[in-house]
């Protein structure tokens, strides 16, 4: 399996949390929150909206105090820091720019609250709109720009103080896609060029898988579960994280003939061999299997015979191109739907409506899910 | 051939209709009214009738009279004091109200006091504040105070207590829609870069709710300095006001152009206080739009 991630180039932990909660009132935004942001990585928080990913973000910011639990920066206790002390910048998701001031007074801001003289004021502004490729615009005032050239002043602005941390609050939700992507890239050119650790919060799995070296998935206030794009999308714990992570096939199925590493699974779909199991699974646990559809592949069925573990015989019922791709939805004998998708070829597709067809997937596209 | 507006295009033309019946009402019952009382505070006039002889007597009768200045001082002091009271009084319950609490029950107790009218208030405050009023017959009760305590009635205090409770809803209203412009974010924006409380009240806040600041203190600077009931009731001795002799010129007196030119002493008054503040505030560096870095050579036209 590739592994497409950013290396990490160190493991010391920058931010460290343990049993974080928080609560409005009677109402637990967070809870158990263990968690360390370590030196130089693209940490995301993902999650639906509500989730808790914001909260956590304000938390270490400073806007919000957690309820129970400790927050430490480098080893010390950060929880009686106010957000103007603590080495940590935020990019807003309405960039909240200073309207009243220009793009050169809104990135020199935090300098001139920390009495900088002139010269080295002018020198830092102007490497930092250099960086974000805004040096031509440093007396335009913040209505004169546009929503991505807000985007990247606000990245300057947080940068120019040099944090240990910069926490991105959702900061393309309001860009249209062509430049979402394009801004995708920049933050992570902008993230090499100067090392810092960026905590990213986000809604959107692309942004997520494109960007992090670690996510973490969060749902209902607590960490659904915590790693790299590539274990988060080809090892889901939950059916939770299968199911927010990209599309999939779920199917219900029970654990047959041994817990050990050859243990079978017995499902809507036939018997099935997963080459990741989870540890402690017990004969006749009732399970769900997540099988992403990519990893499913068709065959007329009148060629070969059908595999007896791992793939089923089924009858197409739908074909949908999408662009590039081609999704095909196909129906197993005890009603069962699983979806197929391969590259879209050049000329017409192989397989028709109606077609009777032999499903297939390795034992490595089986994810076990127990929770 | 039909016709046509050539030079404008559809929106301009909208535009047009909606402003076009406040402008016409401004022309006929401002702009020609002052035109007017600009001619007369050139012309002479006596018991109501005027000649119409240029002349410069009235402007110079007025700034060569004492007591005119003194009228002038009496104005612009319980002006001045009633736009800080106000504003400062204001300002807390606009931030509570705009950061702290999502209900308006404060903002509606507040503009409550606007359902009575303005006399009522003007005696409602007599009897708080009068010799033998509520304050006084109070402190005496209570041994406090062996005589009547006089600097509370007729006196300029005693204008200003009543005419900050008259504006008080006025500035609460203004602040406020100033302040819900500067969402939290911002706040926490110049928290985040390092500002303290204090820093980021003066470099945030302030430039930017400046409109509504700036707006409610000259709007109740220059109503309560030209006020005229107010000082008649209340002030006593020290409530003659330029709005008063102004009012006196046209109602008692009959020299309507000497109090035409009263007027546009006023008016020259008020905006040279609009100057001096709009000044500091830019000195002080609190009026958006300031650039604090010597501009570069603009290059995004290249």
């Amino acid at each position: 399996m590739s592994t497409q991630t950013l290396p990490v180039p160190d493991r010391t932990s920058i931010i460290s949390m343990q049993g974080l909660e928080k609560k409005f009132g009677t109402f637990t935004a967070l809870r158990d929150i263990d968690l360390d942001v370590r030196e130089g990585e693209i940490l995301t928080f993902l999650g639906p909206s509500g989730c808790g990913k914001t909260t956590l973000m304000r938390i270490i910011a400073g806007f919000e105090d957690p309820t129970a639990g400790s927050l430490q920066l480098r080893g010390a206790d950060m929880r009686r820091l106010p957000p103007e002390k603590r080495p940590i910048n935020m990019v807003f998701q309405r960039y909240a720019l200073f309207p009243h001031l220009d793009v050169f007074d809104n990135v020199a801001f935090g300098l001139r609250l920390k009495n900088w003289p002139a010269a080295r004021i002018n020198e830092r502004v102007g490497r930092m709109l250099k960086m974000v490729q805004m040096d031509t615009m440093a007396t335009r005032w913040i209505h004169e720009l546009s929503g991505g050239q807000s985007q990247r002043v606000a990245l300057a602005r947080a940068l120019a103080n040099e944090p240990q941390l910069l926490l991105l609050d959702e900061p393309l939700a309001a860009l249209d896609l062509k430049i979402r992507h394009h801004m995708l890239s920049e933050l992570k050119r902008i993230q090499r060029e100067t090392g810092t650790t960026f905590v990213y919060v986000t809604h959107d799995q692309d942004e997520a898988m494109i960007l992090s070296s670690r996510i973490v998935l969060m749902n209902h206030g607590r960490i659904e579960q915590l790693g790299t794009p590539d274990e988060l999308y080809f090892h889901p714990v939950s059916l939770f994280a299968a199911k927010f992570l990209g599309e999939t096939n779920i199917l219900p199925a029970e654990v047959r003939s041994g817990a050990g590493d050859d243990a079978v699974l017995e499902g809507l779909a036939g018997r099935m061999r997963a080459s990741h199991l989870p540890k402690g699974l017990a004969d006749g646990q009732k399970v769900h299997v997540s099988i992403r559809p990519e990893t499913v592949s068709l065959s007329d069925s009148t060629v070969g015979t059908a595999p007896e573990i791992n793939g089923a015989l089924a009858e197409i019922t739908q074909i949908q191109p999408i662009g590039s791709r081609v999704v095909y939805t196909a129906r197993l004998d005890n009603g069962t739907e699983m979806r197929s998708q391969t590259v879209r070829p050049p000329d017409a597709l192989p397989l028709a409506m109606g077609q009777k067809v032999h499903l297939k997937w390795s034992e490595a596209a089986v994810a076990v899910l127990t929770a | 051939m039909r016709w046509s507006f050539p030079s404008f295009d559809r929106r301009q033309r909208s535009g047009l209709a909606l402003a076009a019946p406040t402008a016409v009402f401004l022309v006929i019952f401002f702009v020609v009214p002052a035109a007017v009382l600009l001619v007369y505070s050139f012309w002479i006039s006596r018991s109501f009738q005027i000649t119409p002889t240029l002349t410069l007597s009235n402007y110079l009768r007025a700034l060569g009279n004492a007591g005119m200045w003194l009228s002038m001082w009496n104005g612009v002091w319980i002006g001045a004091w009633t736009a800080v009271f106000s504003v400062a009084l204001s300002f807390p319950v606009a931030w509570y109200i705009a950061y702290r609490t999502r209900s308006n029950a404060i903002l509606y107790a507040v503009l409550l006091s606007w359902f009575s009218s303005y006399l009522v208030r003007i005696y409602a405050w007599r009897t708080i504040l009068g010799t033998s009023g509520l304050i006084n017959s109070t402190l005496m009760q209570l041994g406090m105070i062996d005589q009547p305590l006089s600097f509370l009635i007729f006196s300029r205090t005693a204008v200003i207590v009543t005419l900050v409770h008259l504006f008080v809803p006025f500035t609460l209203l203004l602040l406020l829609s100033a302040l819900r412009n500067v969402r939290t974010d911002y706040l926490e924006a110049a928290r985040d870069l390092g500002a303290s409380w204090r820093q980021s009240f003066l470099r945030v806040v302030v430039p930017m709710a400046y409109k509504g600041i700036v707006g409610s203190f000259m709007f109740t600077f220059i109503l309560a300095a030209g006020d005229f009931i107010s000082p008649q009731l209340l002030g006593g001795r020290e409530g003659v006001t330029t709005g008063l002799l102004i009012s006196n010129q046209f109602r008692q007196t009959g020299n309507w152009s000497f109090g035409a030119a009263l007027a546009f002493i006023l008016l020259g008054v008020f905006l040279f206080a609009y100057f001096l503040v709009a000044q500091s505030m830019r000195l002080g560096r609190l009026s958006p739009g300031l650039r604090f870095h010597p501009t570069l050579p603009t290059q995004e036209k290249a």
